[in-house]
């Protein structure tokens, strides 16, 4: 801002100086037209006007102010260059700091995520090995129950521990050539899916449905997505399973739809995110690591559509040769 | 809700959204016929249970859905000031700390506690209030 005002002062000057010597002259011109001599004009400067002549002052005085103008704004220029380039890393620190900032908060959500998603059945646990040692085994009916309580807060508690780990190791260990067909029965055929459910699933292009990804991740990618799609609808409903082929791109489609209510609107662009569940048992975990599985391997994962007839998730998937099976 | 015994034992409400939870802690507090507790799933009915039945102790969750632990924690002593609030949660800071407090909780404890211990915090803080 200094510079600035000095050059601007600099400029008034010089163009007042300019204005000043201009009149200076055309006023001493005129005397001595008027007087048809040469006299003493300046009584002011006590310069004499016939022993220094105007223009060629004034001339150089608006030179060297000319050139000091450009120095100074070559400094300027020098001087803005540093500023910016100052500024610039004062940004890059920033952002740096910024983003350290934000991946330890992640970090910090993380771990209160953990801790209380481990804590809630632990907790339980302890309290049936507590009870189990002080009730005994009189009540045969009630040891077991216990006993079945802490076997599946264990379960639960490895699954969780499982969940959070498939997330730091989202890229394929052992990738093989892998049925999508197989896959998607395989899931089915594990899940305990409610009576009330129709089951729709569809191949096409059977011989092109293959892709080349770990079986397990491919596997708890669309056992998530069928979770998800069964828990969306409360009573009854109709699960599609579809897969396809697109030739042009050598994508291997899958989409999986359910008739439920659809995704509330306020929370479509969050579903991906860490720890966003609208679901009460939901950990949040389970579609931001089936997106991460699917980018590892080249893949894509979105919401294809939603609405209140239902919601419909899209797999892409590019496809791996065509097997011999 | 569910009440586990009826007679003029002190009264412990417990509000966490995991019923296996509030099962297997309420057979602990009930374990020794020490105390009588009735437990809620749900933060709203239990603001219902609290305006109806008079406790002594309630021993809250922090995080749960539609209401956390802290904003409970409020709502109750707005309703029933004397009631000895302890609030549970899995990860415990100073800030989470500090705040209960103000609000006037008597605990703040973690979620992950050994039974031994809930039972002998309960039963040094009721014995502290009478």
């Amino acid at each position: 801002m200094n510079t600035k005002k000095i050059l601007y002062s600099l400029f008034i000057l010089f163009l007042l100086t300019g204005v000043f010597h201009t009149a200076e002259v055309q006023g001493a011109s005129n005397a001595v037209k008027k007087s048809g001599q040469i006299a003493a004009i300046t009584s002011h400067h006590h310069i004499s006007a016939k022993l220094i002549p105007w223009k060629p002052v004034s001339i150089a005085i608006g030179t060297i102010t000319g050139i000091m103008l450009l120095m100074m704004s070559l400094l300027w220029v020098v001087s803005l260059n540093v500023r910016v380039k100052l500024k610039t890393r004062q940004i890059e620190i920033l952002s740096q700091k910024m983003a350290t900032r934000d991946k330890l908060a992640v970090l910090g959500k993380l771990a209160g995520q953990i801790a209380h998603e481990l804590r809630t059945p632990l907790s339980v646990i302890s309290n049936h090995v507590f009870l189990l040692r002080n009730e005994g085994v009189k009540d045969k009916k009630l040891f077991e129950k216990r006993l079945q309580m802490l076997e599946n807060k264990i379960k639960l508690t490895s699954n969780i521990l499982e969940s959070i780990l498939s997330y730091s190791r989202v890229k394929a260990e052992i990738s093989t050539t892998i049925s999508i067909k197989e896959c998607v029965e395989e899931v089915l055929k594990d899940m305990a899916i409610p009576e009330d459910i129709a089951i729709k699933v569809s191949f096409k292009d059977e011989e092109f449905l293959f892709v080349f990804m770990d079986f397990h991740q491919l596997y708890s990618v669309l056992r998530n997505l069928i979770l998800n799609a069964i828990e969306a609808m409360d009573i009854n409903g109709t699960l599609t399973v579809e897969s396809f082929c697109t030739f042009k791109n050598s994508i291997v489609n899958i989409h999986v739809s359910d008739t439920g209510p659809g995704i509330p609107e306020n929370v479509q662009d969050t579903i991906f995110h860490l720890f966003s569940s609208s679901k009460i048992t939901g950990t949040g975990l389970g579609l931001p690591i089936a997106k991460s599985i699917v980018e590892a391997n080249d893949g894509k994962l979105y919401l294809k559509k939603t609405s209140s007839e239902g919601s419909c998730f899209a797999l892409e998937l590019k496809t791996a040769k065509k097997s011999k099976k | 809700m569910k009440q586990k015994e009826k007679n003029k034992k002190a009264r412990i409400l417990l509000v966490d959204d995991d019923k296996d939870m509030c099962e297997s802690l309420s057979d602990v507090l009930t374990l020794g016929s020490n105390y009588d507790v009735v437990y809620s799933i749900n933060p709203l009915e239990a603001l219902e249970i609290i305006k109806k039945t008079d406790f002594s102790m309630a021993v809250i969750d922090f995080k749960m859905p539609d209401m956390n632990g802290l904003e409970l924690l409020k709502r109750i002593k707005m309703l029933k000031p004397n009631i000895i609030v302890f609030l549970l949660t899995a990860f415990i800071s100073n800030d989470l700390v500090e705040q209960a407090k103000k609000e006037g909780a008597a605990r703040v404890l973690s979620k992950f506690i050994w039974p031994n211990e809930i039972l002998k915090c309960i039963s040094e803080t009721l014995k502290d209030k009478q």
